[in-house]
């Protein structure tokens, strides 16, 4: 008689479905001070909890992308497990706000992490788009960036989260989300915010073929208005 | 009654259910079933979809009523007449039948569809979604119906997905005499016997099949129950469905008793495992007594490899008399009437 048991030796370990998430993020002159430091405070959250989830540990990616006037890479897409959160600092060099070019790089670097996905047989949720910024675009390139997130957004390849801080033109920031109205913080309260959003990295990375996921969208009257 | 000969075929299968769902106090989503019958055998697997508030009872019915479905038309299935149409034709009325008994839209009962029908000389394959089938030749696992997904990992397909036709897949295989096991599961299953990145299954599928050899079919749920409970259930938060098919074990050869792979080796004069690199000697005793799988060996060693009794006698140190006993104990064993014949 053969034994009821299996060599444990042959299991396979299969990497987790991935949630690549960027996060594009204004570091223009209006944000210095407070706001930058609430805002680091913020994404340093951002990454601690979503790495204590023994999950979500494992299949979060996130990317960083900063803009003023022009933008810049920040972080490439990394495991949350294992990093460090960027501190982000006023650049003087960002004289403007051009919040289409933060948004396009951050949509090239999804793009380039989901062909990354494709190309080794990962597969992953559907990317997240993080906009955070607090004045108004100092160029039209959210225009462009508008229509490309829109058919995106149709083609249900992108989630997008944008957030107006103090007196952002939610305007600029309802172009670039077709379906998600944007949220105004209320005050400088990313602590809030990077709390909801790790919840929600949570929620989709434990969700199972078929699901429809829903965000933990319970309290967002008491950190954000509509 | 057809033609076909009768099934050698045995099953098993067992679904547990996943942590989000114990979690959340709500029922398991997936199921299994066999049916038996004028020579064939039939297996479903079904995972009822998250989204969907009736999925459980869905995915139920679906497995009950696919699995006689499937067997009672394998010979339609084989030869073509039956078409990916018609199967999702039937699903369509078990889910009617279903808003009829429980309400509802047929879209509360979605759930995707792993089937395999196996006669004397076929096998059938039906798969809509995601999930997987392995077959296994000669103790060598390969996935013949791979998960199908949307782009992103929570997209799959149902039964009550329009178009679901166009998903559905139908392979007919001609069945080998090398080939031994069918093993199905549902998508919370593959973590840790599919590897997504090469398309392979992991050699424990094999040894999953393996069991149905010298236990009963009531022993192989439960161990298999066992075994997703300890091995699949911490790796995933999905429920998980597992089911097996074993041909008669007249039909498979001697295996390593530990991965179950057919290759051999000769190493320091002793022989091992060419997988695993077990031992063989030592896995053919237990006890201090040889096992059945001696007798398997020797006839493998014998028919298959035309090893003369005295170099068997030297590689696992079984003695001639032994070894000529059970030759003459068991004439019945296909592969050394073969080399009988041969010479």
């Amino acid at each position: 008689m053969c034994a009821l048991d299996v060599r444990t030796a042959d299991l396979f370990e299969n990497p987790t479905h991935r949630l690549a998430a960027a996060l594009s993020l204004d570091v223009s002159g209006s944000m210095s001070g407070k706001p930058i430091e609430e805002l680091n405070r913020g994404v340093g959250l951002f990454y601690r909890s979503v790495q204590q989830h023994a999950l979500a540990r494992h299949a979060a990616e996130i990317g960083v992308v900063e803009f003023g006037s022009g933008a810049r890479v920040v972080r490439d897409f990394e495991p949350v497990l294992g990093a460090t959160p960027p501190q982000l600092e006023i650049s003087d060099l960002y004289a403007g706000t051009s919040l289409g070019s933060g948004v396009q790089m951050a949509l090239d670097l999804l793009e380039k992490r989901k062909a990354e996905y494709r190309r080794v047989g990962t597969s992953y949720h559907q990317p997240w788009l993080v906009i955070i910024t607090d004045g108004d675009p100092t160029d039209d390139s959210h225009v462009d960036a508008a229509s490309r997130i829109a058919q995106l957004v149709d083609a249900n390849k992108l989630t997008v989260f944008p957030i107006g801080v103090g007196g952002a033109d939610m305007s600029a920031l309802a172009m670039l989300s077709p379906k998600r109205a944007p949220l105004r913080l209320k005050g400088l309260n990313f602590e809030a915010l990077f709390e909801f959003l790790s919840r929600s990295v949570v929620a989709v990375s434990t969700s199972r073929p078929g699901d429809s996921v829903a965000l933990p969208t319970a309290n967002i009257s008491t950190w954000a208005q509509l | 009654m057809t033609l076909t000969a009768a099934p050698t075929w045995k099953a098993a299968h067992a679904s547990v259910i996943g942590r989000s769902h114990a979690q959340a106090g709500t029922p398991c989503q997936d199921a299994a079933a066999v049916s038996r019958g004028d020579g064939a055998l039939a297996v479903c697997v079904c995972d009822g979809a998250g989204s969907a508030a009736l999925s459980h009872l869905g995915s139920r019915a679906l497995a009950d009523a696919m699995a006689v479905h499937l067997r009672e038309h394998i010979d339609g299935l084989a030869t073509g007449s039956v078409t990916q149409e018609s199967l999702v034709d039937a699903a369509a009325q078990v889910v009617a039948g279903l808003v009829v008994v429980s309400g509802g839209s047929p879209l509360d009962y979605a759930s995707t569809l792993v089937g395999v029908a196996v006669n004397g000389r076929h096998a059938v394959i039906v798969h809509l979604g995601d999930g997987l089938v392995v077959r296994v030749t000669a103790g060598v696992p390969e996935v013949v119906s791979a998960p199908e997904n949307g782009e992103f990992a929570n997209e799959t397909f149902f039964v009550t997905c329009p178009g679901a036709a166009m998903h559905l897949r139908l392979r007919v295989l001609e069945l080998g005499p090398l080939d031994t096991s069918f093993v199905l599961m549902t998508d919370g299953a593959q973590g840790r016997l599919f590897n997504r990145q090469e398309n392979t299954a992991s050699q424990v599928t094999e040894q999953l099949a393996s069991w149905l050899d010298d236990h009963t079919e009531e022993d192989v749920c439960g161990a298999l129950a066992q075994f997703i409970n300890d091995v699949i259930v911490p790796a995933t938060f999905d429920d998980c469905t597992i089911a097996v098919l074993r041909r008669d074990a007249r039909v498979a050869r001697f295996a390593c008793p530990g991965c179950r792979r057919w290759e051999f080796q000769r190493k320091a004069k002793a022989l091992v495992c060419a997988a695993c690199g077990a031992p063989v000697v030592e896995l053919l005793s237990e006890w201090g007594r040889y096992t059945a799988h001696a007798g398997e060996f020797v006839h493998h060693l014998v028919g298959e490899r035309g090893w003369s009794l005295h170099k068997i006698e030297r590689a696992t140190a079984i003695r001639r008399r032994t070894l000529r006993r059970w030759i003459r104990s068991s004439t019945s064993n296909p592969f050394l009437e073969r080399s009988v014949n041969n010479e």
